[in-house]
């Protein structure tokens, strides 16, 4: 059955303090294994049809995306997005590389991105486990170079599951201060989600 | 003198004469179907997300080309209400693809399931597929130039 998806400002705004505990933690997990220090700009909530969600975040360019599942109490799904020279130069941050030695995405390469992938989320929702006081787990992550739009519709379809036709979303934007490396973190959740959610937080 | 090109977005469909360039981008396992009538020169292409119109499906204006069968339907209807007969289509589709292959069941068969729905629904109306660019994990561009009935695709490498 497919349910609208409504949430109200005063919602939004205790959902985005939860997300944003989530995103502090896995910034900070992503600062320690990178060894650098990090700049983060969390976003409000919003809900987006699935149709649109691919307009919201920059041009059609090559990206390189690790993407896993939210399981458990909540549905959804999780997508770390780097501009494809951005993911080369995050697999030499990760390695202890000097930058630029990485040109092209090796079996290593994916899986230490596949890895930060699982670190940033696990992180995440540990924090959202921990604030809701639901369980919520990552399945294990997946990667993909490709055109952003291919990527993000192919997610669309994942998240149109039960005859869902928006989504809501929590997004970070990250950017290591000397300016090599620069990605997005974005979270998505189902209407069913997003009622557990507010119910929640209607407790808080 | 520059082409005129339309976008056609996810869910979305467009119609149009000589010589309009229609562009789709970002298709992954979505599938686009181009419909065109050579003695006219009339194309039509659709960008469709999932296979089938679910049984108690909401109308929704805003995705008139969300399902593969509906989008051929309203695509030939709509051709032939401009003078076109369906007689005189050929098909080409491209997409369908699987970005993610540890994506769950739910969402692992949908690029071969629209493939198969189009495939189907094609069949039942008599419209030859003349060229099909589907399957595999890569995401495609599509540009389907109205004045000659070319389809071009552009994938990473």
């Amino acid at each position: 059955m497919y349910t609208d998806l409504t949430i109200s400002q005063q919602e939004a705004d205790k959902l985005t303090a939860i997300s944003e505990l989530g995103g502090e933690k896995a910034s900070e997990a992503l600062s320690i294994m990178t060894n650098q220090e990090l700049s983060v700009e969390i976003s409000g909530t919003d809900i987006a049809k699935l149709e649109e969600i691919s307009k919201s975040i920059g041009e059609n360019d090559l990206v390189t995306a690790v993407f896993l599942k939210i399981q458990g109490d909540l549905n959804g799904g999780i997508i770390l997005l780097f501009p494809e020279k951005s993911g080369l130069n995050m697999v030499d941050l990760l390695l202890k590389n000097q930058s630029g030695t990485t040109q092209k995405l090796d079996s290593m390469g994916i899986s230490a991105l596949k890895e930060t992938g699982n670190i940033l989320v696990g992180n995440y929702l540990t924090a959202m486990s921990n604030n809701l006081h639901l369980n919520v787990i990552g399945s294990v992550p997946d990667l993909a170079t490709d055109m952003k739009d291919s990527i993000m519709n192919s997610i669309a379809v994942e998240l149109s599951k039960n005859n869902a036709r928006e989504t809501m979303i929590f997004k970070m934007q990250f950017q290591v201060t000397d300016n090599s490396t620069s990605g997005q973190m974005l979270m998505f959740f189902d209407a069913a989600s997003a009622e557990k959610m507010k119910s929640v937080i209607s407790k808080i | 003198m520059e082409d005129t090109v339309y976008e056609v977005g996810m869910s979305e469909y467009k119609i149009a004469e000589s010589p309009i360039i229609l562009i789709s981008s970002g298709i992954g396992s979505c599938l686009t179907i181009a419909l065109y009538d050579r003695t006219k020169k009339i194309g039509g292409m659709a960008h469709a997300m999932l296979p089938e119109e679910h049984p108690n499906e909401k109308d929704d204006e805003d995705s008139p080309a969300r399902y593969v069968d509906k989008a051929i339907k309203t695509l030939v209807s709509e051709m032939e209400s401009l003078g076109c007969n369906r007689k005189n289509f050929v098909a080409k589709i491209a997409g369908g693809a699987n970005m993610f292959a540890g994506l769950g069941e739910y969402s692992k068969e949908i690029g071969v399931k629209n493939v198969f729905e189009a495939k189907k629904i094609l069949a039942e109306m008599n419209i030859e597929i003349v060229a099909e660019n589907t399957g595999g994990t890569s995401g495609r561009h599509v540009e389907f130039d109205v004045s000659n009935g070319l389809l071009s695709i552009i994938s990473k490498i």
